[in-house]
């Protein structure tokens, strides 16, 4: 698991693109990482699911208290590119209730107010 | 007007046909955490790839395995896993392991119930507070969501044995 970082539109913006498998070996230093990062004053996060082909439970579970940890901070977690497994096993969990979902990255960026 | 109300939940049957692993291949696996993907990739060998959904059946069968080794055996490489599988018509699954059985059961039915009461009602604070279960068990690698996926996946049945250390499963494809 990879993670790289870029700017979004505001300050308080960040684009995340996780690579790899979000399973339960990555899942706590997934979840670590990007916790760091909304902390650091970017609360508001679009999470590119491009690169992500494999979500399982623990997966889930990171996902959700990073949308915990952006509600505390006044932010809001997004999911752009979301497809395949990781899309299936949101669904199946209800856990894609939880996000706003966008085709693509710049979609998700531009609709925040 | 909302539409119907209507929550799944885990069911024991000891008698249950899922249970019945006759004609069905067996495995056995030690309990190693880090090769739950790994046995469950091996379980499939062979399988159709209509079955694998690209690797969401891995995913499932992988959460199956997870819970057995982790859960149940406590990751104890003395105790083993067993899997039974069959993977012609349908997809079909016994996983046992050597562990006191679910205990929880009940209190993971009643979880469950008020968590798709919150979501039924669109009470999305109280969703959120209880998407993930968590049980004094758990620590911060469990997502305490596999059973809510595996109730939806498993569309032909998800159904525990009485001392709950052994599940059977299946999942039907349309034609």
């Amino acid at each position: 698991m990879e993670l790289t970082y870029r700017p979004g539109n505001k300050g308080d913006q960040v684009v995340v693109v996780p690579s790899g498998d979000i399973d339960l070996y990555a899942s706590v230093a997934f979840c670590n990482a990007v916790i760091a990062r909304l902390e650091s004053g970017t609360p508001k996060m679009v999470l590119d699911f491009t690169a992500v082909r494999y979500l399982d439970s623990s997966g889930v579970g990171a996902l959700i208290r990073l949308v915990q940890k952006a509600k505390t901070l006044g932010g809001e977690i997004r999911i752009a590119k979301l497809g395949g497994t990781p899309r299936k096993v949101l669904e199946m969990s209800n856990i894609i209730t939880l996000f706003k979902v966008s085709p693509d990255v710049e979609t998700a960026l531009k609709t925040w107010s | 007007m909302k539409p119907l109300f209507i929550v799944r939940k885990l069911i024991v049957d000891d008698r249950n046909e899922l249970f019945d692993a006759q004609g069905m291949r067996l495995v056995e696996y030690p309990s190693d955490l880090s090769k739950v993907r790994q046995y469950a990739t091996e379980v499939l060998k062979g399988c159709s790839p209509k079955f694998l959904e690209e690797n969401l059946l891995e995913q499932q069968l992988s959460e199956l395995i997870k819970n057995a080794i982790k859960h149940g055996n406590g990751s104890d490489p003395a105790k083993t896993v067993r899997i039974w599988f069959d993977l012609r018509k349908r997809v079909r699954f016994i996983v046992e392991d050597e562990g006191a059985g679910f205990t929880n059961l009940e209190i993971w039915n009643e979880f469950f119930r008020k968590r798709q009461t919150a979501l039924y009602e669109q009470d999305f604070d109280a969703f959120l507070e209880l998407a993930s279960y968590r049980s004094p068990q758990s620590d911060e690698s469990d997502g305490g969501n596999s059973l809510i996926a595996a109730l939806e996946y498993w569309n032909g049945g998800m159904i525990y044995n009485g001392k709950r250390n052994k599940v059977g499963v299946v999942r039907w494809f349309s034609a």
